[in-house]
């Protein structure tokens, strides 16, 4: 099935064509959910809640870019959404909460990058997370991240450069990347 | 894995790093949003299903052609008659001379058949039940049982009257029960329960144009060796239809319980497993990543015992031929093929690279077909109830798993199938 038919029986509520497009997009979109939750099942209630607003809004869809982007356009807001119901993005990490990264980090297996890679991802606060999350994967601007989390801009920058530097620390001390001089730019007890 | 440097473009390394990264989520997701997009068409199959067990339940009862007391009376009870002539003949041997008697039952004599038939009553069941040519002996029987009532002086009033009601209601019981097993013997009822050992063929999906596409090293020792075969158990019923006294049709409902146990060790870390997967859009390898503690290579640690189950709803459909038997013993060879609905259970997968075990529910194909064979003996307890027992070989036609895993499981099981049948 072609991603127009794909997209026109979606659109008509054509069970087939829904299953379809879901198939197509569901791995990567979950992949997406996946960095932002703190589990598997979040995840995936995540990744639901995003497909319902995705089929229930594709009617508004007018072909101007790749189909996938406007799809992950709506996953990540849907993404953004669930968590700020349950949590507030102007903490910042505490020095308990780092040192337990370095605890946890020893059970990251080595196995593919990608794979490694969202795994170091998923170890950052949760603030971190999101705004490391929305700023260097997904592209949006610092303006842009502290309207979605309802943050000032100065905070999503402080945060941001917070999460790279601890981010960094960890993927080269997993030796995923090689960067001479690297620093840890938060305290440790 | 060689290391990787990035020129100071931490968000392009980032970016371009976990770009194609993929997760294959569980099937209930897609099940829930299904259900979300289409509530009024909430789970189809089991809709169907329902449709399909209604329909041969309704098609059982209303073939049943069993004659209660109830409709007996009312039939009778429309045609009451005086038996002037042949009761005035025998009022001599039963002391009542000349006296009318007025008789409940109907005896059959041609003038009455006439009767029957000229009031536009020729469908009626006690009338063609008493007919027939081969209940000459019921015939004799009511006629006896009538000109004995005769004799009984202290009758009642009311619509019987002459009549031992007492005794009238024994023989009028008999007389529907005799009704009842000679109309009604080619629809039976059977439970059983078939516990048996299960076991397992498995083989990789070397038919799928992914596999072809496979990375070198994966899945080439994936068939898993360390198990262990466990109890399984059938239970169901069945109605059985009678095409002549040696094949009948059967058709039913069946719950099935599938499990065996695979012997793992407890890993001291938590590894990532990676399952290879099809994708079914592109007809490519996928690698797809799980946590795991459970690994295959043995460890110090303690010995894991997984329980691979499943949960299934079968419509077993097929036919029993009887080889052998006399009146109170016989002999049946039976075959059935049941489409399967699996309900659920739990789906522990080993890892492509058969270092570790994840367990993946939404790995079990939904629907399945299996078939059955067996041999048992029949053996008459009393009227209408009769005991099965013998053995039975179960064989599941599909993968356990579906075709987004490169693993095939065909389970089979051998057990001893017990059972009643009973009349309806």
């Amino acid at each position: 099935m072609t991603e127009e038919q794909m997209l026109a029986g979606s659109i008509k509520k054509n069970a087939t064509a829904q299953e379809a497009l879901y198939a197509r997009y569901s791995p990567k979109m979950l992949g997406v959910c996946y960095r932002f939750s703190k589990s598997r099942e979040d995840a995936e209630d995540m990744l639901q809640e995003g497909f319902i607003k995705v089929f229930s809004q594709l009617h508004q869809y007018r072909n101007e870019g790749a189909l996938e982007g406007w799809i992950r356009r709506i996953i990540v807001h849907t993404c953004i959404n669930i968590i700020k119901k349950n949590k507030k993005f102007n903490d910042t990490v505490d020095i308990s909460n780092a040192a337990f990264l370095y605890q946890r980090e020893d059970y990251i297996p080595s196995i593919l990058q990608a794979k490694q890679i969202v795994e170091c991802i998923r170890m950052l606060p949760l603030g971190y997370r999101t705004v490391l999350n929305l700023y260097a994967i997904e592209g949006y601007v610092h303006k842009e991240i502290a309207s979605m989390l309802e943050i000032e801009e100065s905070t999503s920058r402080s945060q941001y450069t917070r999460a790279k530097a601890m981010l960094e620390d960890i993927l080269i001390k997993k030796k995923i990347i090689d960067k001479p001089g690297a620093k840890i730019s938060f305290a440790l007890p | 894995m060689d290391n990787k440097f990035y020129n100071g473009n931490f968000e392009n390394f980032l970016k371009e790093s976990t770009e194609d990264f993929k997760m294959y989520p569980s099937h209930k997701v897609w099940t829930s949003l299904y259900n979300n997009l289409h509530p009024a068409k909430k789970w189809p199959s089991v809709a169907m299903l329902l449709v399909l067990i209604s329909s041969i339940m309704f098609i059982g009862v209303s073939n049943r052609k069993e004659i209660s007391k109830k409709e007996l009376l009312k039939s009778s009870a429309g045609y009451p008659y005086i038996a002037s002539e042949p009761i005035e003949e025998n009022t001599t041997d039963v002391n009542l001379p000349g006296k009318k008697v007025e008789v409940f039952l109907p005896e059959v004599q041609p003038v009455v058949d006439q009767q029957f038939i000229s009031e536009g009553n020729p469908d009626n069941k006690l009338f063609s039940f008493y007919s027939k040519p081969e209940n000459t002996e019921i015939r004799r029987l009511l006629r006896t049982l009538k000109f004995s009532q005769a004799t009984n002086e202290n009758f009642n009033s009311g619509s019987i009257k002459n009549v031992d009601s007492g005794l009238y209601n024994q023989k009028i019981n008999e007389f529907v029960a005799s009704l009842n097993n000679n109309d009604n013997d080619k629809f039976s009822f059977e439970f059983y329960a078939t516990p048996s050992i299960g076991y397992r063929i498995h083989s990789n999906n070397e038919s799928s144009e992914t596999f072809s596409k496979m990375p070198a090293g994966y899945l080439e020792n994936t068939v898993v060796s360390n198990l262990s075969n466990s109890l399984n158990i059938e239970a169901g019923g069945n109605i059985l239809y009678s095409i002549n006294d040696n094949f009948r049709l059967k058709a039913g409902l069946q719950l099935n319980y599938t499990n065996y146990y695979i012997n793992t060790f407890e890993a001291g870390n938590s590894s990532l497993a990676e399952a290879v997967m099809n994708d079914m859009i592109k007809s490519q390898p996928v690698l797809n990543t799980r946590n795991s503690d459970m690994s295959n290579i043995p460890q110090s640690g303690n010995q894991v015992t997984l329980n691979n189950n499943t949960y299934q709803l079968s419509v077993p459909i097929g036919a029993d031929f009887k080889i052998a038997g006399n009146s109170s013993i016989e002999w049946y060879a039976g075959a059935s093929v049941q489409p399967t609905y699996v309900a659920g259970g739990n789906a522990y997968l080993i890892s492509s690279e058969s270092n570790s075990f994840v367990n993946e529910g939404s790995a079990l194909r939904r629907f399945n077909l299996n078939g059955g064979i067996e041999t048992f003996v029949s053996y008459k307890l009393r009227q209408g109830l009769k005991l099965n027992a013998g053995p039975q070989f179960r064989y599941q036609f599909l993968s356990t798993y579906s075709n987004k895993i490169m693993l095939n499981e065909k389970l089979y099981n051998m057990g001893l199938k017990l059972g009643i049948t009973t009349n309806f």
